[in-house]
């Protein structure tokens, strides 16, 4: 069953006195299964950042539907869609987006508190997350205090705490080093394997190559997808590299 | 040509675009300047110099544009600070894009000129207007019995340009110190530097509270008049002190407290409100601290002076139970020839000026301040340290001629009986007065008028069988205390018929012929003193007591002035720091209603601590401003409570109108980030 599908959506930016239209999103569709890791690429103004709001129900779609676990965004009111969010998302973004005056515990518990969670509930959630991610020994430290793989890895445990359907990922990799970026790409795999539905929306062919699945957009549309299969992460990383060459090249749809 | 002129125009374009956070810069320079200016050119003036106690009001209008001086110093150099910080960012960017410092430092200084320009124009141009204003203030409140004309002064704008460019010259040398430290990375950054959180002091924590509760403490046992007036300064610099450590140090032991409490931290409101405080509450709480203290002094300032002019009366009726009371002082035990003479020639003088006097009364007296032992009967005369004033009595004597002339009645007193009164405490029955043993016979009331005594010690007045039982009492104390024993003199005290003007021309007349024709030599005997209700009142109470209640007045703006500003950029700095943890906290989850209940819990937190400490410092600070006002001759304690509530009211209004219009900035700032 498709736990996340994306119908036929549009997204046009008017200038504020109606001059230029830009189009964002042409026409976006795809469905991703339960438990799936999806990587979206594509270059600079292709439209990732637009669909991945619009996936986050942090804008709304000119045309088209988000369908979340079979309830439609569209039909959610402006008022419930934080709890929505809080309840059904969980987000990574690049720059982490930690609170500098929380320790990496409050932050974790944030999306808890805000949902109005016991404090009994929550202590039992935070352990096996931080145990699983290694941060359990650096929990009452404070962002400014770690590494960015620490931080993102806090900011990972803050998306995972509320069990959302999805994790929503923005660039994660593109703040780390390459030691701090491999280690976030196992946990990620990990975690996946665990169960959890991940989207990625990325331009690194390291990260990507992590996913199950790997989408192309480019002009605001799905352009290519590759399924890894049972190939292992480099021939993966392979076919994207030959992929984007092609993409780079000018080749056709399904070249 | 095109490169000069690059500079200037940079600096333009900076305020133009800086326009929001440099508008209450501006006007509070504006108003630093014109109120300055004003103090100095009213100070200078010479008609208010000629006024009726003109020196008086001159020297208080000069110590109160020394404090303007000093708060506008403070309050520029704060708000140029805070400005700065939120600059910083600008500044990188023209490192980056190749401005060497120099560069931004001639910009820098181009700003300033601006600024220097722009408040000293606006800062005269008010000063002209209020000045006026201030001339038809002082003129009313010395009810109209002046010819005041406040022309233009150049000398008090030369003294405004060479203070307030001092001021701004501090301000860019602080200005090009901080570019000059900086690198262009870290100015970039600046503001989204962590500040680290802070420590939890608790010797500092503890010593506020232990400074606050020791100020408090001084002016609740206040019990007279000395101690007020010596323990005045340091209770306040106790509570300064403490103010600023329980809100520096307190106060960060406190929210960690709450923060250990994970009860009630976990709850939406609490964790956003109580980490948000705590994280900067190392920088706000000096500002908090300081609204605080500005809070309090606007109160006890306002309240007091208001207190004194509005009882100036009854101030001047107690110090002058009668409209004139001239003294003649004997010379030894021997009363002086021609004091008849004296007061006959003062009879005359009022009915020249077609006045009557009404309720005169003659009469020798003495009067003197000891010491009495612990039985109650005992005068100690002996000269020792640290006698508290309730252990004191104050004896006014008088003679039994006298007494039974002025009420009309005959007394029948026994060998070593003397009458006597009270005003308080237990009545006294035996009086020893070194050998002298007295039997007291108390009297309902006593009609001859009050004494003149400002300090309250206890009163007795007594009424001796003839004049050498006076004159021995006087002796028995003039022995003991020297050239500091009370004098035996004649007086006569009446009051006058007719307007208020017309005892003020009489009065005149009375001491002029007291001062210069009664004398050893003359036919009249000297009269030491002539105490005169009305020209007292216009030449020494009221000039004095208004132009306190307008430097007041004038001090009380200021503060609010500078309270004002400081909540002001205190939530614009405070707007710009939280806009970027709000979009995160809306990004991870959190609703817009949620993120403005958050911020309205925090904000009011915050802002309302330094109102209700102040409101609790202003309670505290009453026991003794009541002593102190006591010194100024007003014992009205309901005129003083009524006009520190009705201050605080009006206070606390103009706070919460501060409140609203500067948490509208904020919300704006926050809400604006997220697009």
């Amino acid at each position: 069953m498709a736990i996340l599908d994306v119908q036929h959506v549009q997204k046009i930016y008017t200038t504020r006195f109606g001059g230029s239209r830009v189009q964002a999103l042409t026409d976006v569709n795809f469905k991703v299964e339960r438990g799936e890791y999806v990587a979206i690429m594509g270059e600079s103004g292709s439209g990732k950042t637009t669909l991945l709001n619009i996936l986050a129900a942090l804008d709304r779609p000119t045309s088209g539907d988000v369908v979340l676990n079979g309830r439609s965004l569209n039909s959610i009111k402006d008022k419930q869609i934080s709890a929505f969010r809080r309840d059904n998302l969980g987000f990574v973004f690049q720059d982490f987006n930690l609170l500098d005056n929380f320790s990496l515990r409050d932050n974790i518990y944030l999306p808890l508190v805000l949902a109005g969670r016991r404090v009994t509930d929550m202590e039992a959630a935070i352990n096996p997350i931080a145990k699983m991610l290694g941060i359990s020994e650096i929990l009452e430290k404070y962002p400014y205090e770690v590494s960015g793989g620490q931080k993102q890895r806090a900011a990972v445990a803050r998306a995972l705490i509320t069990k959302p359907q999805l994790v929503l990922a923005d660039e994660p990799t593109g703040a780390l080093d390459s030691r701090a970026t491999d280690q976030l790409l196992e946990l990620f795999s990990r975690v996946n394997r665990s169960g959890q539905t991940i989207l990625m929306v990325t331009h690194s062919v390291r990260a990507a190559s992590h996913a199950s699945r790997v989408l192309f957009i480019r002009d605001g549309a799905i352009f290519h997808q590759i399924y890894r299969g049972d190939g292992t992460d480099e021939m993966l990383y392979q076919t994207i590299s030959d992929t984007l060459t092609l993409l780079a090249t000018g080749g056709e749809k399904n070249a | 040509m095109r490169k000069l002129a690059l500079y200037p125009k940079l600096a333009a374009s900076a305020l133009r675009k800086n326009f929001r956070i440099y508008l209450p810069y501006l006007l509070a320079c504006a108003g630093t300047v014109m109120m300055f200016q004003m103090l100095v050119a009213l100070g200078l003036d010479e008609s208010v110099a000629r006024l009726n106690g003109g020196t008086d009001i001159v020297t208080t209008l000069s110590l109160g544009a020394v404090v303007v001086a000093i708060f506008s110093a403070i309050l520029l150099f704060y708000t140029n600070g805070v400005i700065i910080r939120h600059r910083k960012k600008e500044f990188g960017l023209y490192n980056i894009l190749g401005m060497e410092k120099r560069h931004i430092a001639l910009v820098l200084m181009w700003e300033t000129l601006y600024t220097a320009l722009i408040s000293f124009a606006a800062g005269a141009a008010g000063a002209l207007v209020f000045t006026k204003l201030a001339q038809m203030i002082i003129v009313r409140m010395l009810h109209g019995s002046t010819d005041l004309r406040i022309g233009f002064n150049p000398v008090s704008l030369m003294v405004t340009l060479a203070l307030f460019l001092g001021i701004f010259l501090l301000t860019l040398l602080k200005n090009l110190a901080v570019i000059h430290r900086s690198r262009p990375v870290e100015l970039l950054h600046s503001e989204s530097m962590g500040e680290r959180e802070p420590k939890s002091r608790w010797v500092l924590a503890m010593l506020g509270l232990i400074l606050l509760a020791a100020g408090y403490a001084m002016s609740i046992r206040t019990a007279d008049v000395y101690n007020a007036l010596t323990n005045f300064f340091i209770a306040v610099i106790l509570v300064i002190f403490g103010t600023y450590f329980l809100f520096t140090a307190f106060s960060i032991v406190f929210l960690k407290m709450l923060r250990r409490n994970k009860r009630y931290y976990y709850r939406t409101n609490h964790f956003v409100s109580v980490s948000g405080m705590l994280y900067r509450m190392k920088r706000n709480a000096m500002g908090l601290a300081s609204i605080c203290i500005l809070s309090t002094m606007v109160l006890v300032t306002v309240s007091t002076t208001f207190c004194l002019y509005a009882g100036l009366d009854d101030i001047v009726n107690g110090m002058h139970p009668s409209d004139v009371i001239c003294k003649v002082n004997y010379e030894g035990t021997r009363q002086p020839e021609n004091c008849e003479a004296s007061w006959a020639r003062i009879r005359e003088i009022v009915a020249e000026q077609g006045l009557k006097i009404e309720n005169e009364q003659i009469y020798d007296t003495v009067s003197f301040t000891t010491r009495i032992e612990d039985d109650g009967a005992t005068l100690d005369f002996g000269v020792r340290e640290g006698v508290k004033v309730d252990e004191l009595l104050t004896i006014r004597a008088f003679q039994l001629d006298d007494y039974e002339r002025i009420t009309g009645t005959e007394v029948e007193l026994e060998p070593g009986e003397a009458l006597a009164w009270c005003e308080s405490g237990e009545p006294i029955e035996r009086l020893n007065i070194s050998d002298l043993h007295l039997k007291l016979v108390p009297i309902d009331g006593f009609p001859i008028l009050r004494s003149q005594d400002t300090i309250e010690t206890r009163e007795l007045a007594m009424v001796l069988p003839d004049a050498e039982m006076l004159a021995r009492v006087y002796e028995i104390q003039k022995d003991a205390y020297g050239r500091f024993a009370g004098s035996l003199h004649r007086d006569m005290r009446f009051d006058l018929s007719g307007s208020a003007d017309e005892k003020y021309e009489c009065e005149q007349a009375v001491r002029a012929f007291a001062n210069k024709e009664s004398g050893t030599n003359s036919k009249y005997a000297p009269i030491s003193t002539a105490s005169c209700r009305e020209v007292d009142y216009r030449t020494d109470y009221l000039p004095l007591y208004a132009s306190l209640f307008f430097i007041g007045m004038f001090l009380g703006f200021l503060f609010v002035m500078v309270t004002v500003t400081i909540i002001y950029y205190k939530q614009v700095s405070e707007g710009m720091d939280d806009a970027g943890r709000f979009e995160i906290m809306r990004k991870v989850g959190m609703t817009r209603t949620e993120v403005r209940s958050s911020i309205r819990s925090q904000v009011l937190t915050v802002f309302f601590l330094p109102l209700l400490a102040a409101a609790v410092h202003t309670a505290f600070a009453f026991p003794m401003m009541k002593w102190l006002l006591l010194a100024f001759g007003m014992s009205d304690t309901m005129l003083y409570a009524r006009s520190t509530l009705g201050c605080f009211g009006v206070f606390a209004i103009l706070y919460i109108a501060v409140y609203l219009f500067t948490a509208r900035a904020y919300n704006r700032i926050v809400d604006g980030a997220r697009a």
